[in-house]
Order: structure tokens, then C-alpha cells, then sequence
């Protein structure tokens, strides 16, 4: 046998673990998610067994897991809208116009990334609370929004930066403002970047935990706290946890693969300069 | 119960803010007069006290567990009653602590909280919490015959704080040893009476018909603290006095951790990972002729669903010498918030939902008992819960839980003294001297 052929073999064996490595965990999920508890504490993990719709049943009826399903949604993408409506005319406005120290405000506002979020939490929670906020929708879209605004901007940034500013001068040359060339040039060039920055705002909303657990009240819980409801103090209950993270993941497992095509185009913009 | 899967890391900064944040939010006022008819009679016997037309009760708990929808069935009902509602706030344990601390140094939000032994001196010493005693003390507020002294003293004892009381018990359970009674007949041993005898089945069993002699908690989760204390309260031994100063017996401490050491040997590989819930998994499904944990974990073991040895089991209080059994008091509180301003109602729940009647329905879902005198004696209870007899031993010789708002911290030293035992890093010895030294330095001297 080739070298080549070693290689090409050592490859895919490296591929085939990575792949069993992340896959076994969320296969094991879906397999729990329709087993008996006889079946998921078997000493020895069963393939063949006979499925049961009992812990969807028991999830999305007594536990109304959908309560949660519709929560993360509102907040996910009220925080990826808003995350977006500010974050890219900032980015545009960080990489083209001439703003005195633009640099240090990019790096001003990276380092609001930088704070943990546990450090953050309570004084949100004094200032929500103070303008009767706590536990509304509004509070957790703005908490979200607080991570996810970084991201949009210095994500945006280095692709407006990526732009040839011709295509905006020339636009401006033809009679539309700076404005006009963000909106009608520098914007619909950078579609597939700005779908694969709000995939990411959306997935960090998500599964954030932290201020959902904080700042949510009773009716506004999210998907994480949702999934994690199912560890008790003496117990956990893997059947009902585990459809609540099948159930979970499923919007991210659709959004994903329609969001296919602009990821990988997004997240590669720009990679290689023509 | 055992404070499970805790983040300390996260638990301290939280704790912290929420301190500080007290300053800057001032304190409230609490209190509120009286409101809807407290003294109402029930609506139906043995339903609960009072009417509270419109009043919007908040209940802060944790989520998970068998008994969770028990609970919203009891709220339910509760409100159907009293013209109330009562809505549940469940989050995670873990974070628990932290949402109840926030919310209750901020503007409050909670009427009724489920308050975990470990942070009840804190939340009573903050001033989060309200007294009950002229609650209890009012005959108009209480069915009749029913007063503090419904309670067992020895339970009830634990909601007080500074001389108030602050709380009613509920969830109360302790640690009992469960042992395969097929297995003991076949393999030709007694029954165990003694810690003794456990360890030497324990030794003869492990690895017979490819079982371990004995699945106990071996995590740093609460539950191998919950143990040592139990084997402790065996030789009239505790962690500390009434004056809060250690009085912890090192030889007494070291034999319990020789017991914990021999039992680990004949325990499933990972017992280090092992809390009430993996140690109860193992034996439901054959893999242990033994095990130590706590009551509600040991529920598994009878429920067919989950167990493929239901019915096999047999119980016995832990006891080093015989006759003499012992156990740790583990139990909750239910408390009433400061700043409800729905305090009567509130208390019109607590005193429903810790009441024997009420108790006996979560205990057969459970296998939680309850602090009332009349639940041990409802026959119900008894026929559902194979170990109450066995419970009620070890609760006879008992030490609670303890709750000083420093333990978390002695536990956690407590519980690595005994893995680094288990691992062979100290001698039993050396891990009791460990153990003395953490729990000294928590107390302060």
C-alpha cells in the first residue's frame, strides 16, 4: 500500500473517531429519549427495545416543555434582531467612517465580552427589577443582546472591512449617501455573513443559561432551564431529559442545515482576498 | 437530601453580589395585615384553612424529582379551596440558592419557599424569613386539634431560629442500609445487624454472580457526609455541641471511616462518582447485594418500573453494635417569605401541606415522610413504604442535618476526607484528623 493510502486511511480513522466521539452522546439522547426506564438502566446499553412515546408524552403534556420551546424562540430572536438593527450599522460605521479612535472603540466593546456573565448578572438583575422588568421577555432579550451585540459588530466589521470600498465610492459617486451605499451596496454583499452572524446570535441565545436562570420569572423560563428542570435532588429523570433535548435541539438541527449554505459561505467570507 | 452537583465557585460570586446588592436596595419592609378570611373553616374536611379570593401566591422550589407533580396537584387544590392560586417558581437545585437569595434581598416575589437545612441559618439571620409561631400558636388559623405540637418536636425543632420558629418540616428521610434478601438466603448470612456484619457480607458477596458487595454514595455531593453522620449518631458522636463547637471524636470518626473504606472496596468500579442516585440505579438493577443511601433513592429499588429487583430487599437502620441504630435527621423547611405580602395564606398552605393527610399522599410517590406525629401511625404509608419501620428505628436515634450557614463548607472537607480515604492517599486515621481539623476551622474554634 501507498503512503498516500496510509494516509488517506489515517485520515478518515481520525474522522470516524472525532465523529463517534461527538455523535455517540447525542445518539445515546435520541435512543433514551424513546426508551422505557427498564430500557435506559439496563446494565448493558439495549439497541433493540421497543420504542415509547411516553417521555415526549410526559414532556410536551404534564411538563409543557413547549412553554419553553416558545420562550427560547421569542427571546432568541428578539435578541438576534436587536442584536443586528444596532450591531451592523455599528460594525459599517467601525470599519468605514473615520471615527477618532475607532480601534479602541472596537476593542471597548470586545472587552464587554470579556466581563463573565456571572459578574453581570446581578447588577442586571437590580436594574431590571428597579424598572419592573424582572422576569419579562424584554429583560431577557436585552441580557441576551449584552453578548450577542459584540459579536454582531466585530463579526460584521472584519467583513465590511473585507469589502472593496470602490463599490461604495462609486455608489456615492452616483448620487446615494453614505447611508444609501451601507444600505443598497455594502449590506446586500454581505448577506451570507450577516446569515451566519445571526445563526451564531441565535445559538448563543439559545443555550444561554445563566441569565435565563436569573432573570427569567415563571412564564418566561427557557429550553436550558427547561432541560435542566429534569436533574432532581435524588433523582434525575433521563427519559424526560432526554426528549426535552431532542426537543431542543431540533429547531438548531433545522436552522443549521437551512442556514447550511449561508454559513459556509459566511463564515469563509472573506477568508481569501480576490 | 443532599445538596447535589453544587457549584461553589458560582454559589460564592452569587452570594457575594447578592450581599452587596443588599446595601444598595435597602431592606423592605415585609409584613402586610391580615388579608382574606384566615380563619375561615375548610371547605371540605381536611381541606385546607381560610378563604383568599385573588390572592396570588408564589412558591420557590426545586425542579425535578418524583414528587413534583404531587406538588402542583396539592397547589391546585390548595387553590380550588381557598379561592387563591398558588403558582410554583421550579428551578434547578443547583441554582436554587442563588435564585431565592437575589430574589429575596431584591423586592422579594416569593410568599413560600422550600429552604434546604445548609442555607436556612442564613436566610433566618438575613431576616428573609417570617415567624410562624403566633400562626401556630391562633387555634382560628389551625384545624382543630392542630398546633406546633402536631409536629415532632425533634423536626419541628429545626425551622428555629434565634428562639423563633420560622419553619415547617416536610421531605423528611435519612440513611438506611437496604440488603437483597435473596441473595443473603442463598449465600447462607443473616441478616446484617451490625455495621460489622455489612462489611464482612459485603467483602464475601462482591463479585459473586457478577455483583458488588455493596453500592453506596461515594461523591462529594452531600449524601457521604449524610452517612458519616449517621455512622457517627451510632456511637453517640457528632460533629459538634450546641455551643457550636466541635465534638467530633476522632477514633469514633476514623472507625466510621474504616467502615466507608471496607464498604468502598466492594463497591462498583466509579463509586467515586457514585451519589444516592447511581448507587440506587446499581442496586435496582442487580449489580449490588447492598446498599447505603438515603430513603427517597432507596424508593427506586421497589418501584417494577425501574427495578428489576423490586420486592427482594430488606432493611436495617445502621448501627454498629446491635439494638442500637442510628440515622441523620435529613428534612426541609417550608417557610413563609418576610416580604409576602400574602403572609396568611401562606401560612394557610404550609400548615395544609405539612399535615400527615397531605404528607401520607407525597410519601407513597416518594418515599418521603413527613413531620407530623400522625403521619408514622397512617397505615397507608406503612403498606406503601417497605422501610418505614426501618426509618423510623433510625430516626429515633438521630442528629439533623446540620444548618449552620458555614457547613457547606465543613461538608465538602468532610465528604474529601473520606474519597481521599476510599483512594488510599490517608489512613483512616489521618482522614479523621482531616475531618476534626476542616470542621474545627469552619466552626471557628
Amino acid at each position: 500500500m501507498k503512503r498516500r493510502d496510509w494516509w488517506v486511511i489515517g485520515c478518515y480513522a481520525v474522522v470516524a473517531v472525532f465523529l463517534a466521539w461527538v455523535l455517540v452522546p447525542i445518539l445515546t439522547v435520541v435512543l433514551n429519549s424513546v426508551k422505557s426506564p427498564p430500557d435506559i438502566f439496563s446494565a448493558t446499553p439495549r439497541l433493540a427495545f421497543t420504542p415509547t412515546g411516553d417521555n415526549f408524552a410526559k414532556v410536551l403534556g404534564e411538563l409543557r416543555f413547549q412553554d419553553y420551546l416558545v420562550n427560547s424562540t421569542l427571546v432568541a430572536l428578539g435578541s438576534t434582531a436587536l442584536s443586528i438593527a444596532v450591531g451592523v450599522p455599528a460594525a459599517y460605521a467601525l470599519a468605514r467612517l473615520p471615527i477618532r479612535g475607532r480601534e479602541w472603540w472596537a476593542w471597548l466593546i470586545l472587552f464587554t465580552r470579556m466581563v463573565p456573565a456571572v459578574a453581570l448578572v446581578v447588577p442586571m438583575f437590580v436594574i431590571f427589577q428597579s424598572v419592573s422588568l424582572l422576569g419579562t421577555y424584554a429583560a431577557l432579550v436585552a441580557a441576551h443582546t449584552t453578548f450577542n451585540l459584540p459579536i454582531v459588530i466585530w463579526m460584521m466589521r472584519s467583513f465590511f472591512e473585507e469589502l472593496p470600498p470602490d463599490l461604495e465610492e462609486a455608489a456615492q459617486v452616483d448620487g446615494t449617501g453614505r447611508f444609501g451605499a451601507f444600505l443598497r451596496v455594502a449590506l446586500p454583499l454581505t448577506t451570507p455573513a450577516l446569515a451566519a452572524t445571526g445563526v451564531l446570535c441565535l445559538l448563543f441565545s439559545w443555550n444561554e443559561f445563566l441569565f435565563a436562570l436569573v432573570l427569567s420569572g415563571r412564564d418566561t423560563q427557557t429550553v436550558p432551564i427547561g432541560v435542566a428542570s429534569f436533574i432532581g435532588t435524588v433523582s434525575v429523570d433521563w427519559g424526560g431529559s432526554s426528549a426535552a433535548a431532542v426537543l431542543a435541539m431540533v429547531p438548531v438541527f433545522v436552522l443549521g442545515l437551512a442556514a447550511q449554505r449561508f454559513l459556509v459561505r459566511g463564515l469563509t467570507f472573506g477568508a481569501v482576498k480576490g | 437530601m443532599s445538596p447535589r452537583r453544587h457549584s461553589s465557585r458560582h454559589r460564592l460570586a452569587l452570594a457575594l453580589l447578592a450581599g452587596l446588592t443588599l446595601t444598595a436596595c435597602g431592606g423592605g419592609g415585609g409584613g402586610g395585615a391580615t388579608t382574606g378570611q384566615p380563619d375561615a373553616a375548610p371547605a371540605t374536611p381536611g381541606g385546607p384553612m381560610g378563604r383568599f379570593a385573588g390572592e396570588e401566591l408564589v412558591l420557590s422550589r426545586w425542579a425535578g424529582d418524583p414528587w413534583t407533580s404531587g406538588q402542583k396537584q396539592a397547589a391546585a387544590e390548595w387553590a380550588k379551596a381557598t379561592g387563591g392560586t398558588l403558582d410554583i417558581d421550579a428551578v434547578p437545585y443547583e441554582n436554587l440558592h442563588d435564585k431565592q437569595a437575589l430574589t429575596l434581598t431584591g423586592a422579594g416575589g416569593y410568599d413560600l419557599l422550600y429552604v434546604h437545612p445548609s442555607w436556612f441559618g442564613e436566610f433566618a439571620k438575613a431576616g428573609h424569613l417570617a415567624p410562624i409561631d403566633g400562626y401556630l400558636a391562633d387555634a382560628k388559623r389551625n384545624p382543630s386539634g392542630f398546633s406546633a405540637d402536631s409536629y415532632l418536636p425533634n423536626v419541628l425543632a429545626q425551622g428555629k431560629y434565634d428562639g423563633k420558629q420560622y419553619c415547617l418540616p416536610d421531605f423528611v428521610s435519612t440513611t438506611l442500609l437496604a440488603y437483597r434478601k435473596d441473595v443473603f438466603d442463598k449465600a447462607g448470612l443473616p441478616a446484617p445487624q451490625t455495621l460489622d456484619d455489612v462489611a464482612a457480607a459485603a467483602a464475601k458477596l462482591n463479585g459473586q454472580d457478577g455483583m458488588a458487595g455493596i453500592a453506596l454514595p461515594g461523591k462529594r455531593a452531600g449524601a457521604v457526609a449524610d452517612i458519616m453522620g449517621s455512622l457517627l449518631t451510632a456511637q453517640d458522636n457528632w460533629w459538634y455541641g450546641p455551643d457550636q463547637k466541635t465534638t467530633l471524636d476522632k477514633a469514633k470518626a476514623a472507625k466510621a471511616i474504616d467502615f466507608y473504606v471496607k464498604a468502598a472496596k466492594a463497591a462498583p468500579s466509579g463509586v467515586l462518582n457514585f451519589h444516592t442516585d447511581e448507587a440506587a440505579t446499581a442496586a435496582a438493577q442487580g449489580k449490588a447485594a447492598m446498599i447505603i443511601s438515603t430513603t427517597p433513592s432507596l424508593h427506586a429499588l421497589e418501584d417494577p418500573a425501574k427495578s428489576a429487583t423490586a420486592g427482594k430487599w430488606g432493611y436495617a437502620p445502621l448501627a454498629f453494635t446491635a439494638g442500637r441504630p442510628a440515622g441523620e435527621l435529613i428534612y426541609w423547611n417550608w417557610c413563609v417569605a418576610a416580604k409576602s405580602e400574602h403572609k396568611d395564606a401562606a401560612y394557610s398552605f404550609l400548615q395544609w401541606y405539612t399535615s400527615g393527610a397531605q404528607q401520607a399522599k407525597v410519601a407513597i410517590a416518594a418515599a418521603t415522610a413527613g413531620g407530623t406525629k400522625d403521619f408514622y401511625t397512617n397505615q397507608d404509608v406503612q403498606a406503601k413504604l417497605p422501610f418505614l419501620t426501618a426509618m423510623n428505628q433510625a430516626l429515633t436515634t438521630s442528629n439533623p442535618q446540620p444548618s449552620l450557614p458555614t457547613w457547606p463548607k465543613a461538608q465538602d472537607q468532610i465528604e474529601l476526607a473520606v474519597q481521599e480515604a476510599i483512594q488510599g492517599k490517608l489512613t483512616p486515621d489521618q482522614a479523621a484528623d482531616a475531618m476534626f481539623q476542616a470542621v474545627q476551622t469552619t466552626l471557628g474554634g
